[in-house]
């Protein structure tokens, strides 16, 4: 088998990488491996437990999922891409606000979901929010506070915006 | 962590054509990554050589109109599918089925071309298609050809597709306007579940009550999807009363051919299916009677 590398560039965070890549890396090691992201999580590996959610090109995928030469040119976001300095994102600080965080280890994922949803429903009801974080597990079990948390950041959204 | 592999990425059909004439099953070709890559995970699967077929124009987009229907390029996500409103209100079922698909991460990435070709007879969208007599276009070096869903999977993870075709876009008929359909999946859990059972029907009726015409079909109810034939000779011509859908679940039931499995068992999915063909039966009637799915 070969063991070619292929160079891609990636826009991570607002900043654009160079990097080399072997064609089974997927996006998700590349981020914690060569740009140290350990933000967001290795879990299942397989697509099923939503830790290492990302988005590309504005859009919530599962990075484990993802070679990262298939994505060459694109823009991904993650966890650490969301706060500016030392102030947190709206929705990480309703996190805090509602002890949405047990452990920890699901939250990066959950949060870039959460991000997605209220990006494309800014106002979501409650059924809404348990189907945008479907494919998110928290072993905790803590889902409603986690729900709570991003109901409360569309709630207050939408008085800043009135 | 994945195994080595060698990539292929083809820039054009023709150059990816040419590429799978020269190797064939040598070659593993992949869109969204969400069945293919979790299939290697762990060293499953191990594929020396990945096609990424991602980039070829002639494989996406969706193309809509009332008089001639719906075609949908093999590379369009479920998620796409899934916000498109002509999909949502007058391919109804198919909307049910794509939105049912893993969960946002997987229908963000999961392609429609890929679903189909997974070929796994628990497919959210398999049994909306074959029920609203969907065909695909095929194509290899040697040119292009149709295929009828209901000819498309000689047996469970098998199509028809030659070794060197590849599927290039969905097509669905024009809608009438006395119609509507509806998909229902039963599972454990909303998301991230596949099917125990599901089943889907396109109806047809005039005066919104009599069936004049019912495709009905079943997933995870045999070693494929199937078309459930008698309940739909059955249903022709008869009013679509309480006792006749009934009626029409227990034929379904006795002419699906479940198996049992771990994840549940052969007498348990007959009875399920005695619940959700007429429960699908009447969401579509409903919807007809509303007139919800105009083309």
């Amino acid at each position: 088998m070969s063991t070619q590398k292929y160079p891609i560039k990636l826009e991570v965070n607002g900043e654009w990488h160079t990097l080399q890549v072997a064609a089974q890396h997927s996006l998700l090691q590349v981020l914690r491996d060569q740009l140290n992201l350990t933000g967001t999580k290795e879990c299942c590996d397989e697509g099923e437990c939503g830790a290492c959610t990302v988005l590309l090109n504005g859009r919530s995928v599962t990075s484990c999922l993802i070679l990262a030469v298939e994505v060459d040119g694109s823009s991904i976001t993650t966890i650490e891409g969301l706060g500016q300095g030392d102030q947190l994102d709206p929705l990480q600080e309703s996190f805090l606000e509602h002890g949405a965080v047990q452990c920890g280890f699901c939250i990066p994922g959950i949060i870039m979901s959460g991000k997605y949803l209220l990006k494309k429903n800014p106002k979501p009801t409650y059924e809404e929010v348990q189907e945008g974080l479907a494919g998110n597990l928290c072993r905790c079990a803590g889902y409603g506070q986690i729900i709570e948390a991003v109901l409360s950041t569309a709630e207050k959204a939408g008085e800043a915006q009135s | 962590m994945l195994n080595k592999f060698d990539l292929l990425v083809p820039k054009t059909l023709d150059e990816a054509l040419q590429q799978y004439a020269e190797l064939g099953s040598k070659c593993k070709i992949f869109a969204g990554g969400t069945d293919v890559l979790v299939s290697m995970h762990g060293g499953h699967k191990a594929y020396a050589l990945l096609m990424d077929i991602k980039n070829l124009e002639e494989l996406k987009g969706v193309e809509y109109t009332p008089e001639k229907g719906i075609v949908i390029g093999a590379l369009t996500t479920h998620r796409c599918l899934e916000r498109l409103p002509a999909i949502k209100e007058v391919y109804t079922a198919l909307f049910e089925g794509v939105s049912q698909v893993g969960s946002v991460q997987t229908r963000n990435r999961g392609t429609i071309g890929g679903n189909i070709c997974n070929a796994v007879p628990s497919g959210d969208t398999l049994g909306p298609l074959l029920a609203l007599n969907a065909s695909v276009i095929v194509q290899s070096v040697k040119g292009a050809r149709e295929i009828p869903f209901g000819e498309l999977f000689p047996g469970p993870k098998k199509t028809a597709l030659k070794e060197d075709e590849l599927l290039i876009k969905i097509l669905i008929p024009a809608r009438l306007s006395n119609s509507a359909s509806a998909y229902t999946k039963f599972a454990r859990r909303n998301s991230m579940d596949l099917a125990l059972l599901g089943t889907a029907t396109d109806l047809i009726s005039n005066d919104g009550k009599t069936c004049d015409n019912a495709r009905i079909s079943l997933t995870t109810a045999a070693p494929t999807i199937i078309r459930a034939r008698k309940t739909e000779e059955f249903l022709v011509g008869k009013e679509l009363t309480k006792d006749v859908m009934k009626e029409a679940g227990e034929i379904a039931s006795a002419e699906a051919k479940p198996r049992s499995s771990w994840r549940s068992s052969e007498e348990y999915r007959r009875e399920v299916l005695k619940a959700i063909v007429p429960r699908t039966l009447a969401i579509a009637l409903d919807r007809i009677q509303k007139g919800v799915n105009i083309p």
